[in-house]
């Protein structure tokens, strides 16, 4: 059965629906996005709580900073990209303040693959894990959309939610399976690690079925939540699945890949393989398959890279 | 001195027979249903005339009658907000009943003269608190002193409380003058002020929302309207009002965020938001119209949907003169440009 079309925003505006009943302190602004977001929902059933401050980003994180100081719970839904507009007023306001805002980016990565590159947010992994006081999140499917979504407004504080346009695919059968802060295992294996999130953890999965075709027995770990890092699993997989390899549609820079090597350095040195976007911006396409093929991260070129680097250890 | 807008100056005596005018071509009624509007926030037509109808004894289809004349003619007006909808006074319509009412000149408003001397003062305890540090952002302290004495006295004046003030210090490097303030008025001790800009002060250089009135930690330039939005916003969805000060720099008129956020607060009626820019015409790197050009900034300001005045800021009496004028006018955010200098006293400095 397909779960909101297995489309992120889908989720995102139906979690948001079912939120805007269970908590009458929650407003959503917007930025003229509504339609493509899925907030129309929300603006549909609530009017008195959806506010619109039009095309201006920097504005909406202000607005949504005194709506959170006045005891509201905002939720600033934009596209990711568009959303880093505002990162100096995040950073400035949100983060060194510890406001309640939570901040949901979609179209993030390459699922924006039509709109190309102007539109395909590959830093927000980097730009909003650096930033005191907030919890990183990136679901992988629309089931751990709906549950996240509902726990990052149940937390207090600054949470990101980095989500992926369509394109999702079936992960988790039940909402109790994800929970903030702990990493699940989604394929149990000794030889290595894949560890991905968000659009990519399928992507990801479809390689390791490739890769156990090829004799090889993979673990993969779905990291939906990229602050705070789940250690323990990662400790856990570096004695005895490493290499570890990081799979994101981010930039190499600053992503999970880059977070998972910060910690690993530290407390468990391993080699840690970090496959994203490398140095690079990516490019419009009429298929996301196509996209992905031709960055390097569809589940073919995904393996080649991997089998390449086990053979060269 | 400077005029709230109008091209031409009225005297007493014209302004008398103007009066006389208006007040002849428009009937208690209609009056009557315009000063109602005029009192409320964000009510719908509806439910305003009920009321008239009830307390007055004055049938609603009357009221109706009256009330689609004054739509007519312009001088209340229909908008839709936050999905409601709610009538406000047309800024035709302010202009007639400030004529109407007579309260809008300035000379008309009483405040105590004392605190033009408790400026002067102020003026030297804060050029003494900065010496410890060398000065730093001693000017744009000064020059913003005399609006924060005349909001504090307001809030007294109007019984309201100090210590609930919501303060939005867009110009986050003139918090030194609030802490003075705020130390005359007994909020913060002597001896927060004695270890001020240390490392655990609840009193920064630039301000921080552990400060009382501090509605959130700025320093950053250009952010301030929007954080007051969100909070009238929610004043509004709660029905919870007070009123929010923000202070600007003219210099921070630069920043692209100032304008989405003007466009935003008037789009949206806020109308508890009273916005002061300290017009000093410096910024940091010469001529606040040499760096960028901010006139003609009223103008700009009006076009932005914002109700503005204009006022000399050298005396805090002249500013809580126009802070009261203001307080008039429900439905509009309003805007007060406060004309000062960094020359004070021969103290020229950034």
């Amino acid at each position: 059965m397909m779960i909101y079309n297995n489309s992120f925003r889908e989720a995102l505006g139906h979690a948001l629906l079912d939120a805007g009943e269970a908590f009458k302190n929650i407003v959503v602004i917007d930025t003229d996005l509504a339609t493509s977001t899925r907030t129309q929902y929300f603006a549909e059933r609530f009017p008195d709580r959806f506010i619109q401050v039009g095309i201006s980003e920097q504005d909406a994180v202000g607005t949504s900073a005194g709506l959170a100081i006045g005891g509201k719970t905002p939720i600033l839904v934009s596209y990711a990209m568009f959303i880093l507009r505002g990162w100096e007023q995040i950073r400035n306001t949100i983060s060194r303040d510890n406001l309640n805002v939570k901040i949901v980016g979609t179209h993030s990565g390459l699922s924006d693959y039509l709109d190309g590159s102007s539109h395909q947010c590959l830093e927000d992994v980097a730009l909003m894990r650096i930033l005191p006081n907030f919890t990183v999140i990136s679901p992988s499917d629309t089931i751990s959309t709906y549950s996240l979504v509902i726990q990052a407004i149940e937390q207090y504080g600054p949470v990101y939610i980095r989500l992926g346009r369509d394109n999702a695919e079936t992960i988790y059968k039940t909402e109790d399976e994800v929970t903030i802060g702990k990493a699940n295992t989604i394929l149990d294996g000794e030889d290595f690690t894949l560890v991905s999130y968000g659009g990519m953890l399928p992507i990801t999965l479809r390689a390791a079925n490739i890769l156990m075709k090829k004799g090889y027995k993979p673990r993969v770990i779905d990291m939906h939540t990229i602050k705070p890092l789940d250690k323990k699993i990662l400790y856990k997989a570096a004695i005895e699945a490493s290499p570890i390899i990081v799979v994101e549609d981010h930039s190499v820079y600053g992503g999970l890949g880059s977070a998972v090597a910060e910690y690993l350095s530290n407390e468990k040195p391993t080699k840690v393989l970090r496959i994203g976007m490398d140095d690079r911006f990516g490019t419009g396409d009429l298929t996301y398959e196509g996209l992905l093929e031709y960055v390097g991260l569809s589940p073919r070129r995904i393996t080649e890279r991997i089998v390449g680097e086990l053979n060269g250890i | 001195m400077y005029g709230d807008g109008t091209p031409i100056s009225i005297g007493p005596e014209e302004l008398n027979l103007l009066r006389n005018i208006l007040s002849k071509s428009l009937n208690g009624k209609q009056l009557l249903i315009m000063e109602a509007i005029q009192r409320t926030k964000g009510e719908s037509l509806h439910r305003i005339l009920h009321r008239i109808s009830e307390s007055h004894g004055i049938p609603l289809s009357t009221l109706k009658f009256h009330s689609n004349i004054l739509l007519e003619l312009g001088l209340i007006e229909k908008v839709l907000s936050n999905g409601r909808k709610r009538v406000r006074i047309s800024r035709l319509g302010r202009k007639l009943l400030m004529i109407l009412n007579g309260s809008k000149v300035d000379e008309d408003v009483e405040v105590p003269e004392s605190i033009d001397s408790l400026s002067v003062e102020l003026k030297m305890r804060l050029i003494e608190f900065l010496k410890r540090i060398n000065g730093f952002h001693l000017g744009s302290s000064l020059t913003t002193l005399n609006i924060l004495i005349a909001i504090f006295t307001y809030r007294q004046l109007t019984n309201k409380s100090i210590t609930s003030t919501k303060l939005v210090l867009s110009k986050g490097h003139a918090a030194p003058a609030l802490y003075i303030v705020l130390n005359h008025l007994g909020v913060i001790d002597d001896e927060i002020l004695r270890d001020a800009f240390s490392c655990d002060s609840i009193i920064q250089t630039h301000p921080i929302k552990n400060c009382p009135t501090v509605v959130f930690s700025s320093g950053s330039l250009g952010q301030g309207i929007s954080i007051a939005n969100g909070l009238a916003i929610k004043m509004e969805m709660d029905r919870d009002y007070d009123d929010i000060y923000v202070i600007l720099g003219d210099g921070e008129l630069d920043e692209g965020q100032v304008w989405e956020a003007l466009a935003t607060s008037s789009s949206k009626g806020l109308d508890n938001i009273l916005l002061f820019i300290d017009r000093n015409g410096k910024q940091l790197s010469g001529a606040t119209e040499e760096v960028k050009r901010k006139e003609p900034l009223a103008d700009k300001l009006r076009s932005f949907g914002w109700e503005v005045f204009e006022v000399d800021g050298s005396k805090p009496s002249n500013i809580l003169k126009k802070i009261f004028i203001s307080q008039c006018l429900a439905g509009w955010p309003k805007a007060i440009i406060v004309h000062t200098s960094k020359e004070i006293q021969g103290i020229g400095m950034r």
